[in-house]
């Protein structure tokens, strides 16, 4: 028992502190975004075009790229600067797969296996259609419900003409519009500062309790070679096991493709259902969205992406084993 | 669509600065436990190098904002205090027994943007009270939260309590080992009968080569069947972690723990060594690095995954004084 403590400890330290940076960045640059991007900036850049936004929402990872930890903060006060919700969960789906880094480690990670450049296509491919379409489903139902799907926190400001406008506050209060406003540095720098440590505290606590959860499964949880040999020869059960794999293991993207490598024996339709749901949804990404999305919305994104994932890990499984066949490789 | 609150602020004016307060000691403690976790080798456990000057960086970009943050708090507690006294030294010049009251109101459907708590109310020993309204236009529920949680305050310290206390500890430990290496091998395949016929596990090659072989080179040629014959019967030497097998006294495992970020995602390679007879593996401890010589072969184990193994030739073929290498991390 105290072996399985310490190992506990261990994943749920490690997971903690691999994050931290780049929540750290995530409420750096939200303080930012708050304090100098001005309300109508954003909304006049995006696209009109509900599918072109929601688009060019699913590729600005290869422009900003941020993992999953980070990208939550940011696209919170995107969310509060006017960015098209749609836009915003396209980014938050798709960011975290597609960037350049996660595409290198994905195809570092399964070249010596001679399925580099297939792995990488449909990880991307997916990856996409899963977050475009989840987008404009989300976006269908903004239209219906508005801002009743989003937290407090992340709802944009406007006024009863749905016209983005300033409020007011005291010089520190972090909702305030100060963008465009004269104010001395120091000024900007503490407002900076209270909003990205507001940020970084709203999510750390919800990092933590995942990392928590995440160290528990990964000790007392199945291995995944238990899940291997549980679920050979049933294509649905391996994919279904590896996607509650993901769910449970709460990788970072960037690592997850070299232990999706690892398991050697596993049908590669199962692994890609691990490399393109892990990144968008995981036990520590779910208590965070708390802190953006309310139930409706959280459902919605959860149900959608699960479901889309598992029928494309089928389809690739009966479509396209052949192509991800590895070919005979010459020796050393 | 709009509703409107008041209320008095019985919590009192310390909730606003106590919350603000333990968000600077909170950020503050987690950059400097970051800084630390370099200097005294702790994050090496969990973390791969690539990641070092990622937290260390965050690290002092958290401690530099928590810094900026304390003093505008103070200023702020300052201009607070000598505004209080100004109202005070009015509020005796007026006639006691007065109420006043200020409200700001937030825009539809706005919100605050965080959880807050107001100092501004409060109530005076002699007779008067502040009320503070917000009047939430076209608003949702409840905006923000007054008062301040502790208990996330609590949640984000137990990384900085698990520091001090010494955790994680280094190395890898008796349940990770045994739980990653444990699993016997088939009995019965195709291969492993002729190669036993041939004189052992390995399956001989009439002109084998040495090969000088990384740890995760073997691992994922055994991970692809079609690669087999390209290494079987040549004679690897290798270099890993020493593991014995309860099941056997000339059966061991050498493994290597590969950590891509951190330790939630590291994987063990394994590689099964079959030694001449039990005396070779003497007063060798777990974990111990040693080197190997012998003959490539490859089985599945228990589970089906195949594992290389290697089939020493003579006790002289392990060297325990192995220096540690760090040769399969991917980047």
């Amino acid at each position: 028992m105290e072996q399985d403590v310490y190992q506990f400890v261990k994943a749920f330290v490690s997971i903690i502190w691999e994050a931290f940076p780049f929540v750290v960045l995530g409420a750096i640059i939200a303080g930012i975004l708050e304090e100098v991007v001005p309300q109508q900036a954003i909304a006049k850049i995006v696209p009109k075009n509900t599918l072109l936004a929601v688009c060019i929402g699913a590729v600005l990872g290869l422009v900003f790229p941020m993992c999953e930890c980070g990208i939550v903060p940011v696209m919170r006060r995107l969310l509060r600067k006017g960015l098209p919700l749609g836009t915003c969960v396209a980014y938050m789906l798709a960011g975290p797969i597609i960037n350049l880094i996660v595409i290198s480690s994905t195809a570092v990670a399964f070249g010596p296996h001679g399925i580099g450049p297939q792995m990488v296509t449909l990880r991307v491919g997916l990856g996409f259609i899963v977050a475009v379409t989840t987008a404009l489903i989300v976006q269908a139902q903004y239209r219906k419900y508005g801002n009743r799907l989003l937290t407090p926190l992340a709802m944009p400001v406007t006024d009863q003409h749905g016209a983005l406008e300033a409020i007011e506050g005291t010089p520190i209060h972090p909702s305030v519009n100060r963008a465009g406003e004269s104010r001395p540095l120091f000024q900007r720098i503490a407002n900076i500062s209270e909003t990205a440590l507001h940020d970084f505290v709203d999510i750390m606590v919800f990092l933590t309790l995942g990392a928590c959860l995440a160290g528990a499964l990964k000790v007392w949880g199945p291995t995944a070679d238990d899940v291997q040999a549980m679920s050979e020869g049933y294509p649905a059960l391996t994919i279904l096991a590896m996607m509650l794999m993901a769910i449970a293991m709460c990788l970072c993207s960037e690592a997850d493709a070299f232990v999706a490598a690892s398991f050697t024996t596993m049908a590669p339709s199962a692994k890609v259902a691990f490399l393109v749901l892990g990144p968008m949804f995981d036990l520590k990404l779910l208590l965070m969205f708390t802190r953006v999305f309310r139930r409706r919305l959280i459902v919605t994104i959860v149900v959608t992406v699960f479901v889309q994932v598992f029928v494309y890990s089928m389809a690739v499984h009966y479509l396209l084993a052949d192509w991800l066949k590895p070919a005979p490789l010459t020796g050393p | 669509m709009g509703h409107a609150h008041a209320h008095a602020h019985t919590e009192g004016e310390g909730t606003y600065f106590l919350d603000q307060l333990f968000t600077i000691l909170a950020c503050g403690a987690l950059g400097l436990v970051a800084i630390l976790m370099y200097q005294t080798g702790v994050l090496s456990r969990i973390l791969v190098p690539m990641f070092f000057p990622w937290v260390v960086g965050g690290g002092t970009a958290i401690l530099i904002m928590a810094c900026v943050r304390a003093i505008a708090v103070w200023q702020l507690a300052g201009a607070r205090r000598a505004a209080e006294a100004q109202e005070e030294a009015a509020d005796y010049r007026e006639d006691h027994g007065h109420e006043h009251a200020h409200s700001h109101s937030h825009g539809s459907g706005e919100a605050c943007g965080h959880e807050h708590s107001h100092a501004a109310a409060r109530e005076h020993d002699h007779g008067h009270s502040h009320d503070h309204a917000h009047s939430h236009a076209g608003g949702e529920e409840e905006a923000h939260d007054h008062g301040w949680a502790p208990w996330r305050y609590m949640i984000i310290a137990i990384p900085v309590f698990l520091f001090f206390l010494g955790l994680p500890r280094a190395g890898v430990s008796d349940w990770e080992r045994t739980r990653n290496t444990g699993s016997g091998l088939q009995s019965g395949s195709l291969r492993k009968s002729v190669a036993l016929l041939a004189g052992g596990l390995a399956y001989p090659k009439t002109q084998p080569r040495r090969l000088q072989l990384r740890f995760n080179e073997l691992t994922e040629a055994a991970a692809l069947p079609v690669r087999h014959e390209a290494y079987e019967g040549d004679i690897g030497v290798i270099r890993g972690q020493f593991s014995r097998r309860a099941d056997s006294d000339r059966e061991f495992s050498l493994f290597r723990v590969k950590m891509t970020c951190c330790a939630a995602d590291q994987i063990f390679l394994e590689t099964r060594i079959i030694a001449p007879d039990a005396s070779t593996l003497r007063g060798i401890q777990p974990n111990q690095w040693v080197q190997v010589e012998g003959v490539i072969s490859f089985q599945q184990n228990e589970k089906g995954k195949w594992i290389p193994v290697i089939t020493m030739q003579s006790a002289d073929a392990i060297d325990p004084n192995a220096e540690p290498t760090n040769d399969v991390n991917a980047f």
